[in-house]
Parts: C-alpha cells; sequence; structure tokens
C-alpha cells in the first residue's frame, strides 16, 4: 500500500516576539513569525515515515493568508515537494471551524492516508482544528503522539501518546489523523540547497471560491469579544528578619491584611 | 527605489538563524572559552552545505548573489564571532581565487573538498611587517623549474595553523612593488611548508590565528593563481569589496547582539525604584544606536547591491565597513555602560561583544590606512565618487 500523508502547518509569531493588546479588538503583533513549534514535529514525523517508505506522498498544507506561505516554505526546506496554500488573509480572523473546513476542502480530493498536524498552534493554543478536521472527514484521531509506527501493508497504525502522565499505545487503521507531541520527532536544520529549493518555490494557492466551503462563513459559531491586557503582577513583599522569625513575621503581616485572622 | 528584501530573501535569512541558533548560539560561550576550533560544529555546519555559497554548483556551490551571501554573513555573526570568522574565511576569501583562477584540476583536488568542508583553506596577506601595506609584501616566489620557490612567513592568517591549502601573496618582483605582486596556491604536505606560532587572541576565540612558514617550497605553475606574475593587486580589490561589505555586517550583528541583551537587561534592571529604562540618559544611548546602526546597515546593504549590480564601489565598501565598525564599536561600549558593573564579569555576555568588535578593526583594511586613501580620494573628487 502506497502512503499518501498531509501534514497541516501554520505560521505563528515567534515564541521571543512582543504581542501586545493594541486595542480591544487589536493585537499588535511583532513582525517574527515562525512555523509552528509542533508542526516542524509533524513534518519531521512525516519524513521519518517516508524514510521507511520511500514510495510514501507527502503534502503539506496551510490555510490562511500570505504569511502561511513561509510556514510551507519551511516544510519545502525541510524535505516536503509538494505543498498547497489554500485561501488568502480573510482566513487569519477566522474562528478554527472554518479553518478545519476549508483544510478539509482540500483533504477530501487529496484523501491521505494519514494527516499530521501539531498538537496545537503556537499563537492561540486552542488544539481544536486538528480533532476538527478529522471529525469534518470522519475519521479517527489521535492527539498527542510522541511516538509512530505505520504498516500500511497491515492496515495498521502504532500510536503512543501522553495521557496523565504515562504512555498509551492506542492502534488503528488507515485512515487515520495524529496531532504531534514534543518527542515525535526532531525536526533537523534544513540544507542550504532545500532552503534555495524553497525560497524559489512556486507556491500553489487554491482561493476559497474554489474550495467547496457548503456556505460555511468565516466567524460561524465562536466571536472574538475582545483583548484584554493580562493583569500585571502584583507587588512582591518579602520578608525581611532571617528563618525562623520570618515565619512569625509573614502570619503578623497576614494578619494585619486581614486575611488570616 | 527599494530598502526591502525579497520574500525569498527574507526566508533565506530566518532559515540561516534557525541555523545559527539551532547548532552555534548554545555553543558561544564554550568556544569563547575553549578557544579551540571545534571541529564537531564545523562538520556539522558544514553537512548544510553553506560553504559552497558563492561557488558554481558545478563543484558543489550554489552560486548565490551577493545581497544573499550578505544576508547569511550578517545572521552568521549573531552566532559564534569566531567560528563566523572561520566559515567567512572558508566560503569568502579561502577558496575565492582556487574558484576564479584553478585549473579544473586544482578544483577537483581543493575547492570540491572545501565546499564539503573536509578541506580546510585560508588566505595569506599579513605579514609580521605588512599588513594593510601589501606593498610592504616580503614573502618572494622566484621562478624555478617549472614552477616557483616560496620564501617568507605571514602572520594573524585565520585558520591558518589548521588549514589544507592557502592562497599565499608573495612578491616576484621585489623593485616593482604593489605590481609585482602574486597569489600561489600551497597544499599542506607540501615540503618547506608549516605552521608557526598560534596566535592567543583578545576575542573572535574558536578561529585558530597563527603564522605559516613557507621555507623554499616549490610549487608548479599552475598554482600561479591568475594571468601572470605581477597582477595579484589587481584581483585583490575584487575580493576586498565583498570582505569589506561582509565585515560591516559582521559588525551590524555583533552591535545589535549587544543592544539588544542590553535592552534586556535595562528593562529588568531596577535602580532608584525603578527599570533603568526609565531613564532618559539611558534612553538616549538606545535611541542614538539606533540612528547609528541603521545607517550603517542601509550603507552597507547599499555596498552590496553595488558590487551585484558590477559598480565601482570600492570606496563605498571601504567606507561602509568603517562606519559600520566605529558603529560597532561605539555600541558595544554603550551597551556595556548600561550593563554596568556586569559588563565586566566574564560571566555575561557583554565583555565578549566588547572584545570581538576590536577584531573588525584590522581585517580588511585598519582604518587608518583606509582613511588615508578615502581622503585622498575625497579631495580628488569630493563625496559624489
Amino acid at each position: 500500500m502506497k502512503l499518501k500523508i498531509a501534514v497541516l502547518v501554520k505560521q505563528v509569531p515567534d515564541h521571543e516576539a512582543m504581542v501586545q493588546v493594541k486595542s480591544e479588538q487589536e493585537l499588535e503583533i511583532e513582525d517574527r513569525y515562525v512555523c509552528s513549534f509542533f508542526d516542524e514535529i509533524a513534518v519531521e514525523a512525516a519524513l521519518n515515515i517516508e524514510k521507511n517508505h520511500p514510495d510514501a506522498e507527502l503534502f503539506a498544507l496551510s490555510a490562511g493568508g500570505k504569511r502561511s506561505i513561509d510556514a510551507l516554505r519551511r516544510a519545502i526546506a525541510m524535505g516536503i515537494d509538494q505543498v498547497v496554500h489554500l485561501g488568502d488573509e480573510s482566513l487569519e480572523a477566522s474562528d478554527s471551524n472554518y479553518t478545519a473546513q476549508v483544510l478539509v476542502a482540500r483533504l477530501r480530493i487529496l484523501q491521505p492516508d494519514l494527516v499530521i498536524c501539531g498538537k496545537q498552534a503556537g499563537d492561540d493554543d486552542y488544539a481544536a482544528v486538528g480533532p476538527m478536521v478529522a471529525e469534518l472527514l470522519d475519521i479517527p484521531h489521535i492527539s498527542g503522539a510522541v511516538s509512530l509506527d505505520t504498516n500500511p501493508d497491515l492496515n495498521m497504525v502504532n500510536v503512543g501518546c501522553e495521557r496523565e502522565g504515562e504512555i498509551w499505545y492506542l492502534e488503528s487503521g488507515f485512515p487515520l489523523l495524529i496531532s504531534a507531541e514534543k518527542g515525535l520527532a526532531e525536526p533537523h536544520v534544513p540544507v542550504v540547497t532545500r532552503v534555495m529549493k524553497a525560497m524559489k518555490a512556486n507556491i500553489q494557492n487554491i482561493p476559497l471560491n474554489e474550495l467547496e466551503l457548503h456556505g460555511n462563513k468565516p466567524q460561524g459559531r465562536i466571536h472574538r469579544i475582545r483583548y484584554v491586557e493580562p493583569p500585571s503582577r502584583p507587588e512582591v513583599i518579602m520578608m525581611q528578619k532571617p528563618f525562623p522569625e520570618n515565619i512569625s513575621e509573614l502570619v503578623n503581616y497576614l494578619q494585619e491584611k486581614g486575611i488570616l485572622s | 527605489m527599494d530598502f526591502k528584501f525579497t520574500e525569498e530573501q527574507e526566508f533565506f535569512r530566518a532559515s540561516v538563524k534557525d541555523a545559527v541558533d539551532r547548532l552555534i548560539r548554545s555553543r558561544i560561550q564554550e568556544i569563547d572559552e575553549a578557544n579551540e576550533f571545534p571541529l564537531d560544529l564545523w562538520k556539522e555546519f558544514a553537512a548544510l552545505g553553506y560553504l559552497g555559497l558563492r561557488h558554481p554548483e558545478k563543484y558543489g556551490g550554489l552560486d548565490v548573489d551577493v545581497i544573499t551571501s550578505m544576508i547569511f554573513y550578517e545572521e552568521l555573526a549573531r552566532g559564534s564571532c569566531g567560528f563566523a570568522m572561520s566559515v567567512t574565511m572558508q566560503i569568502l576569501m579561502g577558496t575565492y581565487f582556487i574558484n576564479r583562477f584553478g585549473t579544473e584540476e586544482i578544483k577537483q583536488r581543493v575547492l570540491i573538498p572545501a565546499i564539503k568542508g573536509d578541506k580546510i583553506g585560508t588566505i595569506c596577506f599579513t605579514e609580521d611587517q605588512s599588513g594593510s601595506d601589501l606593498a610592504g609584501t616580503r614573502t618572494t616566489a622566484v621562478k624555478k623549474d617549472n614552477g616557483w620557490v616560496i620564501n617568507g612567513r605571514k602572520m594573524w592568517i585565520t585558520s591558518g595553523p589548521i588549514c589544507n591549502f592557502c592562497t599565499v601573496l608573495a612578491t616576484t618582483d621585489p623593485s616593482k612593488g604593489l605590481d609585482g605582486l602574486s597569489f600561489f596556491l600551497v597544499e599542506k604536505g607540501t615540503e618547506g611548508f608549516s605552521p608557526g606560532q598560534s596566535i592567543n587572541k583578545l576575542g573572535s576565540r574558536g578561529s585558530v590565528t597563527g603564522e605559516l612558514i613557507f621555507d623554499n617550497v616549490w610549487v608548479p605553475d599552475e598554482n600561479l593563481l591568475g594571468e601572470g606574475p605581477g597582477n595579484g593587486v589587481k584581483y585583490t580589490t575584487d575580493i576586498l569589496n565583498e570582505v569589506r561589505v561582509m565585515t560591516a555586517l559582521n559588525a551590524c550583528a555583533i552591535a545589535n547582539e549587544a543592544m539588544d541583551d542590553a535592552r534586556k537587561f535595562a528593562l529588568e534592571r531596577e535602580a532608584f525604584g525603578k527599570p533603568i529604562a526609565k531613564y532618559q540618559l539611558i534612553r538616549s544611548k538606545f535611541a542614538n544606536h539606533w540612528a547609528w546602526y541603521e545607517a550603517a546597515r542601509l550603507f552597507a546593504y547599499k555596498a552590496a547591491w553595488m558590487i551585484q549590480e558590477g559598480m565601482d564601489c570600492q570606496y563605498e565598501c571601504m567606507l561602509a565597513k568603517m562606519f559600520a565598525t566605529e558603529m560597532c564599536i561605539s555600541a558595544v561600549d554603550e551597551a556595556s555602560r548600561i550593563y554596568g558593573g556586569n559588563s565586566f564579569a566574564m560571566e555575561y555576555p557583554q565583555q565578549r561583544f566588547f572584545r570581538d568588535s576590536r577584531f573588525l578593526l584590522f581585517g580588511g583594511g585598519c582604518h587608518e590606512v583606509l582613511q588615508n586613501a578615502l581622503g585622498a580620494a575625497f579631495l580628488r573628487k569630493g563625496s559624489r565618487l
């Protein structure tokens, strides 16, 4: 059986990028974006499968604005040759359900045996799109995979995933969606020839009006109401006396504040 | 006019940054303290293929344009300065004349392994009595038996003590000064060719710098790199333009690293009840640095663009190198003042930025010599050169 694997990737702000609330309706994000950490693990996991099954066919998909193209270039640099960019800037403000609908519209045509995505995006941390894609495709999904063993000839996938501090080993057949947890694969540093290939690649875009979205709307179910600054950290008050006098000092302080009676 | 990098160039920059972050930056302090060439890192980095950046694809290179290569040098300098010196020596000066003038046999023997990182190359200009003053070169090459006999000593050679081959500048006719200079390929194992002392440097530690000795070293005619003897200086300008802009962008990277580190420090360090970033005198340092840094970087990339366009830009490259390096020297000084006493402690990176920045003063021509040439050119033509 020749495996067809689709990897879902997203471009997100670098973890060191400054993110501030500009207004209730808008965030100000420093212009430093990278392919989401867990999505790179997903790409590497797909490449690892390809090493064992050289005839496997790999795709990477990203739904979003122009920035998504860089996530796809990253996938090319790492080793995936076939990539597709779906949609446009309007997706940047859409909810997870609509993003999943867009991805599924293309996945239905590609009909992959295995879909791999990061367990959550590096920006909103929703961890929603992967399971939604699986539900919409009506295929099983296993989230938080830390190990993966595929046997296409036996139509069998063994997945290890972390649950409550334990690793559960689960078994499924194809098709299947898994979301990648840290430990599933170690993303490699791309060689420069692949970087150059990614730089020069002409990335295929499929506009929203060419996808069968069945009337779904970008803001169909979840609406962003407003952004608010997280509360600033309260002042830290250190007890000045040495141990053990600082214990009674602390108790006295809490009594003065009415926290202890 | 367009001051933007292309999307492709931005992607290339992000990819180099990722490689530098993941392979080099975690080892900066270790490399600096050990002051030994990190051969394991060299092999790991070479495997990524960047050593062939400027060389033809038929030899395993990438043949990228000048601006793309400058993006690489700038990002590389965010890592270990010493390691960056070794890498840029290999990509630029160490292999330039071999690629340009070497026979096919030489390219197969030397260039291809150099691009793979299996052989380490360098170039030898400087001697104990001459550096920027190339006319003072005392290493000689005398014609003998279908070849040349080289005698002399070269100093301050990056990767010299560990090199597998070098391009050495020697005079074939001392009476002709600059017009008597030529480049020769000398390979490790050639009789009479040996490394001398290594230099314990203040900065750029981790690159091995030292002396090379040429004691009656005979090389065949094909090892004369260039058309006929006496044309060395003519070719030198071509490579020096790139070296100077590369140095300018190294300076920009070090300055930015130092100031970014100082920025984080200023936001956290409190004095008199508030973060020092709240004080105007501290803010003025960042404001001034920002202005000089933007100007230096813009100038460097303009010079790179001029090289790429094939324009006559010898003076712009000198100016860019000098201006960016002086900006860097000032930036690491100001950053250390923001850092206060901690900048004097070896456990913090500010002392390393200070030490590394000093190296830039000399590579690509010391500023006193550059100013002399630039001043003379200005007097001849004015600023619109």
